[in-house]
């Protein structure tokens, strides 16, 4: 079933003001996003990320977005101030980072950051907001509150941040999450934990998550479609399933170059950018 | 010959006033020529035991031999075994001084050691040939490179001291795939051209699969259980 667009991104473009004529970093990127879970892929320097900070309005200069629409359901992001930007970052849309030692603010106890994150944009008495914090953490499955609530970022191990964080990013419901590497800083077993949580939160909200992942098998594995990204072009696409099956000589070498116990003593393939490009031409 | 024996390892933390055991009467036996990984979750002790094994942790209780050579608590590396033993990091960004070049990195040991500079250079050349860099690359510095070049770096720098016994910490964790794809690689092909042991470090337990011969699951500062060849074949798909 398809439901309605959440995000909708045509046509985007990324450069470098001062570089008018060199090759822009993004040169024509369109997708659609509805409540599902999309995946960006590629290698780093492919320019996932680059995508997500655009959609969130958050490329400084010299870099420069452009695009025939950028749509947040029926807002127009590219027309948006910077005082409506503040009013749709973290409350309709959400951003969750690779490690949350670096998103936490280290000064502050979790407690508070999270009192924040409500205050700015909701009105509520502090007695509502305790219970939606309470709610929230209990939703990703942090329990001890009131220690946690006292803690500083510092003083809690990854997999509690990486919980923290999302709760935080839930709290005002957005209709869209952008998660880039929410779990490589992770331990593997920890990894499937987070990921699955996200996954429950973003269905049972029918919330849109795009997902920024460099880990293919992990993105067959936890996404609906996957866009791989090759030089800030999309290059393949499909049911995120199918990854693994994919003809692009690209996602096919992105998917073999992972190491298991049956390529013991065989050389992984490398990707060859002039073996790549040769092979998409053809 | 074993190149590691570790008998009834201890290693006390104090943290807060506290005394716990990060590695707890740990027993492990690595064979001359072996690749042996050490998996496991964070907290889990397999790089205090590397950094152990390294000489860079000398509080510990127990006995350990390295390459037929016992070491003793609180006592630094010999000369002999701190050029045959080396270790590589994970954060390459870290590891190498960003001031350098990576000439002078990979130069410095070699003076220390007496080594006469023109010899040096020539041997500085060799090892950048064979992790796969260019001898333009010795001019640069650290940040001029990417990821996985300064991590070849890195590998360079412990291959010209002629290490018996490789130690890798996470070497790959923070790398593209398909630039890790090319690091194993090297590794694979150096052990098979050098007379070296290597005792590899990672949480990725496909990394493991792939690379060794054995692995040891650590927990809590203990064994938790090894396994073989057979085993790890199943693993991490």
């Amino acid at each position: 079933m398809l439901s309605e667009v959440l995000l909708s991104v045509s046509h985007l473009s990324v450069r470098l003001a001062d570089h008018e004529h060199a090759a822009p970093i993004i040169p024509d990127l369109s997708f659609d996003l509805s409540s599902e879970c999309v995946a960006l892929v590629g290698e780093s320097g492919s320019g996932k990320s680059l995508t997500a900070r655009a959609v969130l309005g958050l490329l400084s200069p010299p870099l420069v977005a452009r695009a025939a629409h950028l749509r947040l359901g029926d807002v127009d992001l590219q027309r948006c101030s910077a005082t409506e930007w503040n009013g749709l970052r973290g409350a309709r849309l959400s951003l969750m980072l690779q490690d949350p030692r670096v998103s936490l603010n280290p000064v502050l106890s979790i407690g508070r950051q999270m009192d924040m994150a409500l205050r700015v944009h909701r009105r509520l008495s502090a007695a509502e907001r305790r219970e939606r914090i309470a709610e929230m953490l209990e939703a990703v499955g942090l329990t001890q509150r009131q220690r946690l609530l006292k803690a500083y970022p510092h003083q809690i191990s990854g997999g509690m941040g990486q919980r923290i964080v999302l709760a935080m990013m839930l709290l005002n419901d957005p209709e869209v999450l952008i998660a880039d590497e929410p779990t490589s800083a992770l331990d593997a077993d920890l990894r499937e934990q987070v990921m699955d949580l996200i996954r429950r939160h973003v269905q049972t909200r029918r919330m849109g998550l795009l997902l920024i992942s460099h880990d293919l098998q992990m993105v067959a594995h936890h996404a609906d479609r996957a866009l791989v990204m090759y030089r800030g072009r999309i290059v393949d696409q499909g049911p995120a399933a199918d990854l693994g099956r994919s003809s692009h000589p690209y996602t096919r070498a992105l998917w073999a170059c992972r190491p298991s116990g049956k390529t013991h003593g065989t050389v992984l393939p490398v990707l060859d950018a002039a073996v790549i490009e040769r092979e998409m031409r053809e | 010959m074993s190149a590691v024996v570790v008998r009834s390892l201890t290693v006390p933390l104090t943290q807060s006033g506290r005394e716990r055991n990060v590695i707890d009467a740990l027993e492990l036996t690595v064979a001359d020529g072996e690749i042996y990984g050490l998996t496991g979750a964070s907290g889990s002790g397999k790089s205090t035991l590397l950094r152990v094994l390294a000489g860079l942790n000398t509080r510990w209780r127990g006995e350990v031999s390295l390459l037929g050579q016992s070491l003793r608590p609180g006592h630094s590396f010999d000369r002999k075994l701190r050029r045959e033993v080396q270790m590589v990091f994970q954060d390459p960004a870290a590891s190498l001084n960003p001031r350098h070049t990576v000439e002078r990195v990979l130069i410095e040991p070699l003076l220390i050691d007496g080594i006469a500079r023109t010899t040096a250079m020539n041997r500085v050349y060799a090892a950048l040939e064979e992790v796969g860099l260019e001898t333009n690359h010795g001019r640069r510095y650290p940040h001029q490179l990417s990821g996985g070049q300064r991590q070849r770096v890195a590998i360079a720098r412990a291959l010209l001291r002629e290490p018996r016994l490789l130690l890798l910490d996470e070497p790959t964790s923070a790398l593209d795939v398909s630039v890790q794809a090319g690091i194993l690689n090297l590794l694979n092909r150096l052990r098979a051209t050098h007379d070296m042991t290597l005792v590899f470090v990672s949480h990725d337990i496909g990394v493991i699969a792939h690379m060794c011969d054995r692995a040891a699951l650590l927990e809590d500062g203990r064994i938790l259980r090894e396994t073989d060849r057979a085993q790890l074949e199943l693993q991490g798909t």
